[in-house]
């Protein structure tokens, strides 16, 4: 083959990227100066091709769309939470995934929030999981709702802090306020029970209200892109009010909540995180416990991952949170096992303690490689999950208060989640009887498994 | 895809048609040009894109990222193509009339003689080879995502742009510029 036609399958090849002794050849052949020059006009002529006019094909489009039914955004999430569930799910998980991103995008900052800083995502991943376990342990879509006004507030008031620093790049927190006032605050406003609604709508529009009016008041002194953005918030903020009201005036016509699937890697991460900001009003002693147990288990790994790749302070930062949420995972956890629990109910139990149990084991192991801040937080934690472990290993060895449940009386004060039982009164020939039988089919289940 | 366009589809996701209807405006441009240069034909190019926009909003929340949802966006219009093409099997697609926008009025003779040669080179590749070739001169993208839209290796996406250049090459300048 001839240098020429050599060239010539490097110029077919990439006429835009030239080695460099492919174009010292083109430099001195005139034949192959004449082929790139015409490979540029095929290329040139293909850049050019558009038709005349499609902007009508666009209104006609943008007409069809408002005719689509809702896209169908839940069900991704179908075979993995009850769609009731997921709803609520996202709002929250979105929240955090945000967050999350900020950290995964290279935004996290060294220290804590100063004036050079513009968002303090290290404060509101604090902030967000208190939030997480002040839902965690909400009984009523009110609390609820409070809950997640707060957390919007948090994200609002981050959002103007940094805009009156000058801090450009805000869309995420406003798209993000928007996502919780449309998802689950709006969802948990709509859940409230009729009698108490009306006052529930009026206290956290007071708050909407003046969030938009902040709004307002901020957006003019800002930057066109930035004042646009806060102006969104607050249009969300006025949006939200209105909605309500309107629904007042017409039940029949209330739009459904928007709702929405994340399904990237980094979001599936935070969603995790955020479980248990998705438990319902009327979810049983189990479901609680899984949820605040697997907030533990991903709280864990996060901060091993974070030491792995040096970022000590998230690290640290999480292991501060790991505590409290240890705690409530071996509370819920007590708190279900003094329960009377169906056979199916008692032996997710005894998977979620064990699941639970093997967490904390593989956090001992890498406790040693983690940073002394991170340690303490940690070994908080591994003692938080002791009771998870006990009953783990009572769950392995077919102990019998592992099964029938109700060895230990359930903690402290009245009126725990819907399906407990607590106390010794009426109920407790039931709880015995219910006992035996949830020992005997146990028993059943352990015998067929040896056969 | 800029922060604003990944926040429009985190809020599409969500059910925001407004937000749908931002990246849709967005993309609609880049993709009716496409639809354009492998069909040939403005209105089935529009149908097409229409199709494969509203097909992409019910489908929205099995998609993991903007960039993901544009390169879907891309193979269900491209499939779109495929079927129409199938059903007219044997008839062509209205003509390709196709309409640079590069030479003005004032372009040389020369030139627009060259866009002819041109215009009837393209309308006469082979459509995976017209594909191709658009998507990586007209869209400019990677080989790695033409082959994804395509469904084909980035190997193959790669081998069709060549082919692609070589036939015009023949077909609008003579066969002594085709290598061996």
């Amino acid at each position: 083959m001839t240098p020429c036609e050599t060239t010539r399958g490097w110029l077919l090849a990439s006429p835009d990227e030239l080695a460099p002794e492919v174009s010292q050849h083109v430099a001195r052949c005139e034949a192959c100066r004449e082929t790139l020059a015409r490979l540029n006009q095929i290329d040139q002529f293909a850049r050019g091709i558009a038709p005349a006019d499609a902007s009508a094909g666009l209104e006609k489009l943008l007409t069809r769309l408002d005719e689509e039914p809702a896209a169908p955004a839940l069900q991704a999430w179908a075979g993995w939470l009850p769609a009731e569930r997921a709803a609520r799910f996202v709002l929250a998980a979105s929240l955090l995934a945000a967050v999350g991103l900020g950290w995964l995008l290279g935004r996290w900052p060294s220290t804590s929030a100063g004036p050079s800083q513009a968002v303090d995502y290290a404060n509101l991943v604090t902030r967000a999981v208190e939030h997480d376990l002040q839902l965690s342990a909400a009984q009523t879509p009110d609390d609820r709702a409070r809950v997640m006004l707060a957390l919007s507030e948090d994200l609002r008031r981050e959002m103007f802090r940094a805009a009156e620093q000058g801090q450009p790049d805000l869309e995420m927190l406003a798209a993000l306020y928007q996502q919780t006032l449309a998802g689950g605050l709006d969802n948990n406003v709509r859940s409230a029970p009729a009698d108490r609604r009306a006052a529930l709508e009026a206290e956290l529009a007071a708050a909407l209200e003046h969030a938009s009016r902040e709004a307002q008041q901020l957006a003019p002194r800002l930057s066109s892109h930035t004042g646009a953005q806060v102006s969104l918030v607050g249009e969300s903020a006025r949006t939200a009010v209105d909605r309500w009201r309107r629904s007042h005036e017409s039940p029949a016509s209330e739009t459904p909540v928007a709702n929405g699937a994340l399904a990237r890697p980094e979001t599936m991460l935070a969603m995790l995180v955020t479980r248990g900001s998705a438990i319902r009003s009327d979810a049983d002693a189990v479901e609680l416990s899984e949820h605040s147990a697997e907030l533990a288990e991903q709280l864990m790994s996060s901060i091993v991952s974070a030491s792995d790749q040096g970022q000590t302070e998230w690290a640290q930062q999480l292991s501060q949170q790991l505590p409290a949420v240890a705690d409530r995972a071996a509370a819920n956890l007590k708190v279900a096992d003094a329960a009377v629990l169906s056979a199916e109910k008692r032996a997710d139990l005894d998977r979620i303690a064990e699941q639970f149990d093997a967490s904390t084991r593989a956090m001992e192991q890498k406790l040693e490689r983690l940073p002394a801040p991170a340690r303490a937080g940690i070994q908080r934690a591994i003692e938080a999950s002791r009771f998870g472990r006990e009953r783990a290993a009572q769950a392995r060895q077919g102990h019998p208060a592992a099964r029938a449940g109700g060895a230990k009386g359930p903690p402290g004060k009245a009126g725990g989640p819907p399906g407990l039982r607590k106390g010794k009164g009426a109920d407790s020939d039931d709880q015995d009887e219910a006992r035996r039988e949830a020992k005997e089919q146990q028993r059943e289940r352990i015998k067929e498994r040896d056969e | 895809m800029d922060i604003q366009e990944r926040q429009d589809f985190l809020l599409a996701q969500s059910g925001d048609r407004e937000a749908f209807g931002r990246l849709a405006t967005s993309h609609w441009p880049a993709l009716c040009q496409w639809l354009f240069g492998v069909s040939g034909c403005a209105h089935t190019a529009e149908d097409l894109a229409q199709e494969a926009f509203l097909r992409s909003w019910r489908h929205l929340a099995r998609l993991r990222s903007a960039e993901a949802w544009r390169t879907w966006l891309f193979r269900t219009a491209l499939h779109a193509y495929i079927d129409l093409s199938r059903r007219k099997s044997g008839k062509s697609l209205e003509g390709l009339a196709f309409a640079s926008s590069a030479p003005g009025p004032e372009a040389l003779a020369i030139a627009a003689e060259t866009e002819r040669a041109l215009a009837v080179g393209l309308a006469s590749l082979p459509a995976e080879l017209r594909a191709a070739l658009l998507l990586a001169t007209q869209q400019g993208l990677p080989y790695a995502e033409a082959a994804a839209i395509q469904g084909v290796t980035e190997e193959t996406a790669r081998w069709r742009v060549y082919k692609a250049r070589q036939l015009l090459l023949r077909m609008c300048f003579g066969p002594h510029e085709v290598p061996v």
